[in-house]
This record gives structure tokens, C-alpha cells and sequence, in this order.
């Protein structure tokens, strides 16, 4: 019966390193994805920025925002009907102008830089994405809602709404559930 | 799960300290703020730098005029410009909120409490006192943006603390403070079931 012995000539740490980085998906190491990260969200940035200063922004932001928010204002509150204006929400004799960060780009494009970034592979990260943004939206429809309900109601509280936690509720909101989905996801069997 | 619970609940701590913050506390760092803004505005006179109330917004004000001659595409622009600009007085607090419950993890979770507590405190004061006058001055070259390479750089920061810059600033500043690494992610994800 024959014994075999392993003899440990001091790569085993690395044989287990590349094994480990052949199996994790693009970008592999901290600082890839790190780098990854910020790169798509400066990229994005750029696309927004550019979409912001074109024609397109207003039936955009209409489409994509303020006609949702502002049928939800309205079944809220019949007595004072909500309507949207390009990019703006208008009711009796105030308005509210939706834009640069209210319309939901900065968490979605820090989502989407993350997805990018995610230990995923592609099919997987696309599923994080899809999920991320439907709830970046649906949070950022009640992120709306919330403030021009203040700007009704309780003005004195809007401006530390609107500066510091509305958007602080949707970021940790979307970080908590980027964390859930993708532990969810890396545990599921991968198919062969 | 103790550590977790006692870093929601110094979390939670810390965004109430920053709740109760007040116009006051926040308007004792507008001489500093003013004096970042005019080493930002190289050439020009500051002429107000002020905290504006209105009933639905907190913002600062700032008007500074020119000493010198400006080149740009279109011409020389003589001295006596005066550019204004706004912007939210609490801008820098979002991302303060974020670096807290980053800290908030960090200390529950790691040995150097004091270090990181200290470093937190340093760090919130250094974006309160720098980022609004950045955001400022960046508006006000955005007008001038033909001059200098700085102006744009100052340009590009200002567009980018308006759209996501500062919760991206406080997040990776929330990052740091937890002293969470991602590539720790893998690790501790379950393993694949059969």
C-alpha cells in the first residue's frame, strides 16, 4: 500500500491565488474593481451631463418622473391636482423643479457603476442592474412625493430633506439591497 | 449580531447629532469657507459670501468681482466683472451622513475606536469648510471656462458635487471609515449548493 506524501514546495499560495482568480469574473482584484467603479460613475456622469444640456431632457425627465409622480400626487391630494411640466411639478400657484439629483441620476448611475463593478458574471450582473434600477426608481418616485408633500405641508423640513435624507434613505436603501441580491446571487449554483 | 446592533444604534447616534445641527453651528464655518473660496478665485475681490434663508431653502451666496483683465475665445474682459453664484448650504452634509455610518461600522468592528473617531471629526470638518466653496467657484468660472485649466477643473468638480459627486464622495468615504474591503465579498458569499 503505497503512502502518497505531498511535499509543499511553497507555491501551493499561488496555484490557490491564480485557481481563485481564473474563477472570479471581471474585475478580479480590490483596486479593478475599485477603479472600475468610479471610471463607470465618471462616465456616466459625463452621458448625464450631456443628456441634461440637450432638448431630449425635459420629455425625458417628463416620461421618466415627473408624469409618475405627479398622478401619484394627485390621487394623494384630489383637492389639489398635481400636474407635471417638462421637468417640473406644478400645483395651484407653486412648483417644484425636478432635476439634477431629484430625477433619480446620482443613485442610479452610482447603482449602475456598482453592478459594473459587482463579482459577477455578465448575466448575473445584468440581473443585478435590471432590479437596482426598478428600485431606484420606484424609491426615487417616493423621494418626490415626499417633498413636494413638504412643500405643501411642513416647508421648514424640505430643504434638509432634499439636501440630506431623501437622498441619504435612497442611497442606504440601495446599498442594502445591492448587498442582499448580490450575496443571493454568488450563492445560487452557477450553470454548467 | 451585537456588533451589528451597537453600529445601527451609534449610527443612528450620529445622524441624530447631525439632525440636530442648526443654522448656527453650520454658519460658525462661513469665515472659513471664505477664505477657501477667495484662494479659489485667484484675481478676483470677494465681495459677499452670505447665508441666504428662504422658507424652502438654506443657501450660501457668493459675488466676487475682477482685478484683473480675463482672456477668453470671445475677447478680453476688463476688470470690474462681477460673477454671483448659489448653492445649497448643506451641501457637504449628505456625505457626512454616509462617512458616520461607515465610521459608525468601523469602530464596532475594528480595534482603533479613537483613531477613527478622530479621523471622522477631522475629515467632517474639512468637507464642510471646502466643498461648498468649490461648488461656488466652480459655477463662477463655468462662466469663463475658456481661461485657465484650473477654472475647468473647477468647472468639472462644481458639475460633479451638483450630480452625485458628493454621495459618491460619502460613499467611498463610508468605505474607508468601515474598513470594509470588497474583496472580502467573495469569501464570505455561501457556497455553491449541489
Amino acid at each position: 500500500m503505497s503512502r502518497r506524501t505531498k511535499v509543499n514546495d511553497g507555491t501551493d499560495h499561488l496555484t490557490a491565488r491564480t485557481a481563485r482568480r481564473e474563477a472570479a469574473p471581471w474585475p478580479a482584484s480590490t483596486s479593478a474593481r475599485a477603479l472600475t467603479f468610479i471610471v463607470g460613475f465618471l462616465v456616466l456622469q459625463v452621458a448625464y451631463r450631456a443628456l441634461h444640456a440637450s432638448a431630449y431632457a425635459a420629455p425625458v425627465l417628463h416620461a421618466t418622473t415627473t408624469m409618475w409622480a405627479a398622478t401619484l400626487l394627485t390621487w394623494l391630494e384630489p383637492s389639489s391636482p398635481t400636474w407635471a411640466d417638462g421637468g417640473v411639478l406644478r400645483w395651484g400657484d407653486r412648483h417644484l423643479l425636478v432635476g439634477a439629483g431629484c430625477d433619480g441620476a446620482d443613485v442610479w448611475t452610482i447603482h449602475a457603476s456598482a453592478a459594473l463593478a459587482a463579482p459577477l458574471p455578465w448575466h448575473l450582473r445584468w440581473v443585478l442592474f435590471g432590479w437596482g434600477s426598478v428600485l431606484v426608481w420606484i424609491l426615487n418616485q417616493a423621494r418626490v412625493v415626499a417633498l413636494v408633500q413638504l412643500h405643501r405641508h411642513w416647508r421648514d423640513a424640505l430643504d434638509a430633506a432634499h439636501a440630506v435624507w431623501a437622498p441619504l434613505a435612497l442611497l442606504v436603501m440601495v446599498a442594502a439591497f445591492n448587498a442582499w441580491l448580490l450575496g443571493r446571487l454568488r450563492a445560487a449554483p452557477m450553470p454548467r | 449580531m451585537t456588533r451589528k446592533l451597537a453600529a445601527f444604534a451609534l449610527a443612528s447616534l450620529a445622524l441624530l447629532a447631525l439632525a440636530g445641527l442648526q443654522e448656527r453651528t453650520l454658519r460658525a464655518l462661513l469665515p472659513a469657507q471664505r477664505a477657501i473660496y477667495a484662494l479659489l478665485m485667484p484675481g478676483f475681490e470677494v465681495r459677499e459670501y452670505t447665508w441666504v434663508s428662504t422658507p424652502v431653502q438654506q443657501s450660501l451666496y457668493a459675488q466676487a468681482r475682477s482685478l484683473d483683465p480675463i482672456q477668453t475665445a470671445q475677447g478680453t474682459i476688463a476688470p470690474g466683472l462681477i460673477l454671483h453664484a448659489h448653492t445649497s448650504a448643506r451641501l457637504a452634509l449628505l456625505a457626512c451622513a454616509l462617512a458616520a455610518i461607515g465610521w459608525a461600522w468601523g469602530v464596532t468592528h475594528r480595534p482603533d475606536a479613537a483613531l477613527r473617531t478622530m479621523a471622522l471629526l477631522a475629515w467632517a470638518v474639512m468637507v464642510n469648510c471646502m466643498l461648498a466653496p468649490t461648488a461656488l467657484a466652480g459655477h463662477q468660472w463655468s462662466l469663463l471656462v475658456d481661461s485657465t485649466l484650473a477654472g475647468r477643473m473647477l468647472v468639472l468638480a462644481s458639475d460633479l458635487l451638483l450630480h452625485g459627486g458628493v454621495a459618491m464622495l460619502g460613499i467611498v468615504s463610508a468605505v474607508a471609515f468601515s474598513g470594509l474591503v470588497l474583496s472580502d465579498y467573495p469569501h464570505r458569499a455561501k457556497e455553491p449548493r449541489a
